[in-house]
C-alpha cells in the first residue's frame, strides 16, 4: 500500500463516519431498508474487534522482531478492521433510531464506536508516513481503550450492569466498581443501632434521587442528601409538606413517588432516571409511617410484616423485641422432662429457643422442687382456674422474664398484685373472673410494659377502669363492658 | 371360659399365625427377602420424621403421638376456630359493597367479562344483579357490612377482612378440600390434621381437632376435609355433636360398666401391643391411644360439652338452642373447647349455596335465613373469647370455599321468584381475628362490580400458609414423607400474607 493510498483511506474512513454522525439523526426514524442491517449491528461489531486484535497481533510480533514497516497482510487487516467498523457504526445508529437505549451508556459506547474505525485508518497513515514510534503506539492504544470501553459499554445495554462482573472474584469486585446485590445494598447488621433514615433511606436517594435533588442541582429546589436539608425543605403553598410524620398520603416525598410514571409530575421522571422499585416505595412510605424520623432505630420501628419481609429479602436478620433479644441460658432438657407431671405442663415455645410456657392446673406447682432452675426460662404462666391466691403471687419473683401471667377465674383479690410491678417484660395480665378491684387497679397503673389487661366478671368499677386506662394510654383494658 | 379369655386365646392363635409366617420370613430367611420386608413393615415414615430437618418440630412420640410439642417459631395462635360457611356466602350481599353493581342491577353482562370464563351454572349471557342488601360503615375501621349481620358489624374493628381471596376449584367439594388439604383431590392431610401434628394437644383428655357441624347437611367434600390423609390416623378431626351423645358410640352401652370398659380396654390394648410388637405397625399405637384417649373423654367430653352449664346471659348472647343442632350452640361449644386446650375447632354450617333455585337457596329467602343463624353467635364468640383474654391467642377464620358472581344465575331462564348468584372462584371474601391478625384492616380490592381482584390477592394455599404461620410454623417446613417426598399443606405454593399480621 502507498502513502497516497493510506491517506485518501484516512479521508473516506473520516468522511464516510462523518455522514453517519450528521445524517442519521438518533432522535429521527430508522429507513425500512436500513432495519435489518441495524438488527445486524450486534453481530457486525464483531468483525472489528476480529479483523483488529489481529493486525495487532501483527503489530506486537513485528515490533519483537525489531521490524518497522508493517507487512501486506497486516495493512489488509488494518484496512478490513476500519471499513468493518464504519458498517458497524451505521448499523448502530440506525438502531439507535428504533429506540430503547438508555441514553447515558448509549452516549459513551456511541463515542468509542466512532473512534474505532478512525484509529486504523490513522495508524495505517503514521505507519507509511514514517511517523515516530510514540505516536504510533499512542494511536495502538487508543483504538485498544475505544474497543475495550465502547465493547463493554454496549454489552451494558443489551445484558445489563452486573453481567459482565457479577461473578468476579471477591477481591475485583470493588476495582470494577459493579453495583452491591440484593444483600448488601442496606446495611442491616444491626438493627438495633442505626437508624431507619441512614440505613435504608438515606441508600435509596442517594441511588435514585440525588443526582437531580443533590447539592449540586436541586432541582425544583430540593436537597435530599442531608436530614437537615430534608427536614428543613419548604414546599409550594398549595402542595403537602415534604414530609408530615405519621401520614405518607399527606406527604408531598410520598404522593410524588407513587404517582403513576406516565404522570408528568411522577418522581423519579423517566426515562432518563432510574424508577423506585416497589419496595423502594414501600420502604420510604414505612419511613414516614412510622415516624422514625431522622433518629429512629430499624428495630424500635413499628414494622409490619410486609416490611419485614422486604427488609429480611436484603438481609435483615430476625429482629428480636422484649424478652425474645434476653440471651437466656438453655433449661436443662431432664428438668424439664421431670416437671412434665399430670396437672403440670412446661413445654417450649419454639424448637430452638430457650424460652417456656408454664400451665398448671393447682397453684402449688409453682412451689416444686427444681422448678426454680427454669424459672427464668418462662415466659407465659397459665393458673387459669387454679387455687391461685395473693399470697401465691410473692412466688412469681422467680420468674423475671413474664410476658404473660393468667390468673383468670382464680380467687385472687388483687392485694398480691405489687409482686408483679417487677416483672419488666410483663405485657398482659389476665384477671377476668377474679375479685380484684379498683384498689387493685391502682396497683397496676405502675406497670408501664403492659399492653392488654382483661377485667371483665371481677369487681372494678367503671371509675377504676378509666383510671386505669389513663395510666395506660397505649393498653387495652378490656372489662368487657364495652 | 370368660369372654377375657377367648379374647386372649384368639390373639395367641394369631400370634401363632404371624409365627408361621412372618416369623418364618424375617427370622430364617437372608439377604433382600428379609430387608424388603423389614422395610415395609417398619414404621419408615414415622422413622423419618424423627430424624427429620433440623426445623421440624420434634418426632413424634409413638407411644404418645398427642404430647405437646413446640413449632418452628414462637407462636401467635395456639388455637384456631375455623367457622366454615359451606356452600359458599355471597360476598355481595355481606362485605364487598359495590355502588355500581347496584345500577347496573338488570343489565346484560358485557361479553368481554365473559370471554374465557367458565362457571359451574350460568349459559349463555347473564344479567348483572345489584347487592341484594343495604350497606353502612361501621366501627373506626369505616368497614362496609350489610343489613344482613346487625350483631357483627359492632365487631369490626376486631378483624381483618381479606377482600381478594380466591381458590382453583368451582365446585364445592373439590373447593372445599383444597381449602382444608390443599388439594381438590382425596387423601391429602386437613390443615387440623396438620396443626395437631405438629404442635400435639394441650389438653390429653380431649380430642385435639374437633369437627362441629350444623345445617341442613354436612360438607359435600365428607369427612376428607378433616380426614389426617397420609399422617397417623389419630391426627384426624373429631366430629362431636351438640345434641345428643357428643361423640358417636363414646358412651358405654347398656349392662357395661365403666370398670369393665376399663379392663377391656387394657386387655385390647395389651394384645394390640404384642401385635405392634410383631409388626411395628404405627397406626396400632394410633389404635391404643385412640382407645385411651375416648375412655378418658367418656368423663371429659361430656363436661366439656355441657353448654347448658353455661350462664343463662351467656346462652342468650349466643342465641343457643337447647336440644337442637345449631351453628350457636356450636359457637359456645367451640369456646368451651378452646378454653380447655382443644388445639383446631373446625365448625361448617351449611346452606350458603345461594343459586336461586329454590327458596332455601335463594338470596332473598335461604340466605338471609343463614345469616340471622350465624350472625349473633359469631359476634358473640368474638365478644367472649376477647374478654376472656383468649382472642389473644385464638384464632378465628371466617368464609367459604369460594365466592360468587357479581351476575343472577337464572338456570331456567323463566320468572323466577328467587335470585341467586353462581358460584365464582377468582375472588371472594373472607375475615379473620385474633392471635397476631391485624384489627379493623382490610386487605384486596374488587373490580367497580366485585367480578375481579384488583390487588391484594390471597391464594388458598397463602392462607393456610399465614394460618400455620400463626401457628409457629414455616409452612415449607412442617412436612411428612409419604410415597417417597415431602409433602406439606401449601403443595408447592403458600406465601405468609404478612400484610395483615401485626
Amino acid at each position: 500500500m502507498t502513502q497516497r493510498a493510506a491517506f485518501w483511506n484516512a479521508v473516506a474512513t473520516l468522511v464516510a463516519l462523518g455522514l453517519i454522525f450528521f445524517f442519521v439523526d438518533p432522535a429521527g426514524r430508522a429507513p425500512d431498508g436500513a432495519r435489518f442491517l441495524a438488527r445486524q449491528h450486534p453481530a457486525l461489531v464483531h468483525l472489528p474487534i476480529g479483523f483488529l486484535l489481529f493486525a495487532g497481533l501483527l503489530a506486537l510480533s513485528r515490533r519483537w522482531r525489531k521490524d518497522e514497516q508493517p507487512g501486506g497482510v497486516e495493512q489488509a487487516a488494518l484496512l478490513l478492521g476500519g471499513w468493518a467498523g464504519v458498517a458497524a457504526a451505521a448499523a448502530g445508529s440506525w438502531l439507535v433510531q428504533m429506540g430503547g437505549y438508555p441514553t447515558d451508556v448509549l452516549f459513551w459506547h456511541r463515542a468509542f464506536g466512532f473512534v474505532i474505525p478512525l484509529a486504523p485508518a490513522g495508524i495505517l497513515l503514521l505507519s507509511l508516513e514514517n511517523f515516530g514510534r510514540g505516536l504510533r503506539t499512542a494511536a495502538w492504544s487508543l483504538l485498544a481503550a475505544s474497543l475495550l470501553i465502547g465493547g463493554h459499554k454496549g454489552g451494558e445495554m443489551t445484558h445489563g450492569k452486573q453481567f459482565s462482573g457479577e461473578y468476579a472474584p471477591a477481591l475485583l469486585q470493588p476495582i470494577l466498581g459493579e453495583a452491591p446485590s440484593l444483600d448488601t445494598r442496606f446495611d442491616l447488621s444491626s438493627p438495633d443501632s442505626s437508624t431507619v433514615y441512614e440505613t435504608i433511606v438515606a441508600p435509596i436517594f442517594g441511588a435514585k434521587c440525588t443526582s437531580c435533588h443533590g447539592e449540586g442541582r436541586r432541582k425544583g429546589g430540593l436537597d435530599l442528601t442531608t436530614a437537615e436539608a430534608i427536614g428543613t425543605h419548604e414546599t409550594d403553598t398549595e402542595d403537602d409538606p415534604l414530609i408530615t410524620w405519621g401520614a405518607p398520603d399527606a406527604s408531598l416525598l410520598i404522593q410524588r413517588v407513587m404517582l403513576p410514571v406516565e404522570h408528568r409530575r411522577a418522581m423519579p421522571p423517566l426515562p432518563e432516571s432510574k424508577p423506585l422499585s416497589h419496595a423502594d416505595v414501600e420502604l420510604l412510605r414505612w419511613w414516614v409511617d412510622s415516624e422514625s424520623g431522622f433518629d429512629g432505630t430499624v428495630a424500635a420501628a413499628d414494622m409490619p410484616g410486609s416490611i419485614r419481609s422486604i427488609l429480611q429479602a436484603y438481609g435483615m436478620g430476625e429482629i428480636k423485641t422484649g424478652v425474645f433479644a434476653l440471651n437466656l441460658s438453655e433449661p436443662d432438657t431432664a428438668t424439664v422432662a421431670a416437671l412434665n407431671t399430670p396437672g403440670m405442663r412446661l413445654t417450649r415455645v419454639a424448637v430452638d429457643q430457650p424460652f417456656l410456657d408454664l400451665a398448671c392446673d393447682t397453684a402449688s406447682c409453682l412451689r416444686i422442687d427444681g422448678l426454680e432452675d427454669v424459672a427464668p426460662n418462662v415466659i407465659s404462666l397459665d393458673l387459669s382456674g387454679t387455687d391461685l391466691s395473693d399470697d401465691d403471687l410473692a412466688l412469681l419473683e422467680r420468674f423475671p422474664h413474664l410476658t404473660s401471667m393468667d390468673a383468670s377465674r382464680t380467687a385472687l383479690n388483687g392485694t398480691g398484685l405489687g409482686a408483679l410491678s417487677d416483672l419488666a417484660f410483663l405485657t398482659r395480665l389476665n384477671l377476668y373472673g377474679t375479685q380484684v378491684d379498683d384498689a387493685a387497679l391502682d396497683i397496676l397503673t405502675d406497670f408501664p410494659a403492659l399492653e392488654a389487661v382483661y377485667l371483665w366478671e371481677t369487681n372494678v368499677s367503671d371509675e377504676g377502669v378509666a383510671r386505669l386506662r389513663d395510666a395506660l394510654p397505649d393498653a387495652e383494658i378490656n372489662d368487657g363492658r364495652s | 371360659m370368660s369372654k377375657n379369655t377367648s379374647i386372649q386365646d384368639e390373639a395367641r392363635l394369631g400370634w401363632a399365625h404371624l409365627q408361621t409366617r412372618r416369623h418364618f420370613l424375617k427370622s430364617f430367611s437372608a439377604g433382600i427377602g428379609s430387608m424388603a420386608l423389614s422395610s415395609i413393615m417398619g414404621p419408615a415414615a414415622l422413622d423419618a420424621f424423627a430424624s427429620g430437618s433440623p426445623l421440624s418440630p420434634g418426632p413424634v412420640r409413638l407411644d404418645d403421638p398427642l404430647m405437646p410439642k413446640a413449632p418452628h417459631f414462637p407462636a401467635k395462635a395456639k388455637h384456631v376456630i375455623f367457622l366454615h360457611m359451606a356452600g359458599a356466602p355471597s360476598q355481595h350481599e355481606l362485605f364487598d359493597y359495590k355502588p355500581l353493581l347496584q345500577r347496573l342491577d338488570g343489565q346484560q353482562t358485557p361479553p368481554s367479562l365473559l370471554e374465557g370464563k367458565r362457571f359451574a351454572f350460568i349459559r349463555g349471557v347473564p344479567k348483572l344483579l345489584g347487592p341484594q342488601a343495604t350497606f353502612a360503615q361501621h366501627g373506626e375501621s369505616g368497614a362496609w357490612v350489610s343489613n344482613h349481620l346487625p350483631h357483627f358489624s359492632k365487631v369490626v374493628d376486631d378483624v381483618t377482612f381479606l377482600k381478594a381471596m380466591h381458590t382453583d376449584e368451582f365446585n364445592h367439594a373439590p373447593a372445599q378440600l383444597f381449602m382444608y388439604t390443599g388439594s381438590p383431590r382425596l387423601g391429602r392431610p386437613s390443615l387440623g390434621s396438620w396443626a395437631l401434628y405438629g404442635l400435639g394437644s394441650e389438653n390429653q383428655n380431649l380430642p385435639g381437632f374437633v369437627v362441629l357441624i350444623s345445617g341442613a347437611a354436612a360438607p359435600s367434600a365428607g369427612a376428607s376435609v378433616y380426614g389426617s390423609g397420609f399422617l397417623p390416623t389419630v391426627y384426624q378431626g373429631v366430629q362431636c355433636r351438640s345434641d345428643g351423645d357428643p361423640v358417636l358410640f363414646l358412651s358405654d352401652p347398656d349392662g357395661v360398666s365403666r370398670d369393665m370398659r376399663r379392663r377391656s380396654i387394657e386387655a385390647i390394648n395389651e394384645i394390640n401391643r404384642q401385635e405392634y410388637a410383631e409388626t411395628q405397625d404405627p397406626e396400632i399405637l394410633t389404635r391404643i391411644s385412640q382407645y385411651e384417649l375416648a375412655f378418658r373423654m367418656q368423663m371429659s367430653v361430656p363436661e366439656a360439652m355441657d353448654i347448658m352449664s353455661e350462664p343463662e346471659a351467656i346462652q342468650t348472647e349466643y342465641g343457643i338452642e337447647p336440644g337442637k343442632v345449631s351453628f350457636a350452640n356450636n359457637c359456645l361449644l367451640a369456646r368451651r373447647l378452646v378454653e380447655r386446650g382443644v388445639r383446631f375447632v373446625q365448625l361448617f354450617h351449611w346452606g350458603w349455596d345461594s343459586h336461586g333455585a329454590g327458596e332455601s337457596e335463594a338470596l332473598n329467602h335461604g340466605f338471609v335465613e343463614r345469616c340471622k343463624e350465624t350472625d349473633q353467635a359469631m359476634t358473640a364468640l368474638l365478644t367472649d373469647l376477647k374478654r376472656r383474654g383468649l382472642l389473644d391467642e385464638t384464632l378465628v377464620v371466617w368464609g367459604g370455599e369460594f365466592g360468587r358472581t357479581p351476575m343472577l344465575e337464572n338456570r331456567t331462564g323463566q320468572d323466577n321468584p328467587f335470585v341467586g348468584r353462581d358460584h365464582h372462584s377468582d375472588v371472594y371474601t373472607m375475615w379473620l381475628a385474633g392471635a397476631g391478625v391485624k384489627r379493623g384492616f382490610s386487605y384486596g380490592e374488587t373490580d367497580d362490580i366485585g367480578y375481579q381482584p384488583v390487588s391484594g390477592r390471597v391464594h388458598v394455599h397463602d392462607l393456610q400458609a399465614t394460618i400455620l404461620h400463626q401457628l409457629g410454623f414455616d409452612h415449607e417446613q412442617l412436612t411428612f414423607p409419604f410415597q417417597g417426598r415431602d409433602f406439606r399443606l401449601t403443595d408447592v405454593g403458600g406465601r405468609v400474607v404478612n400484610e395483615i399480621l401485626t
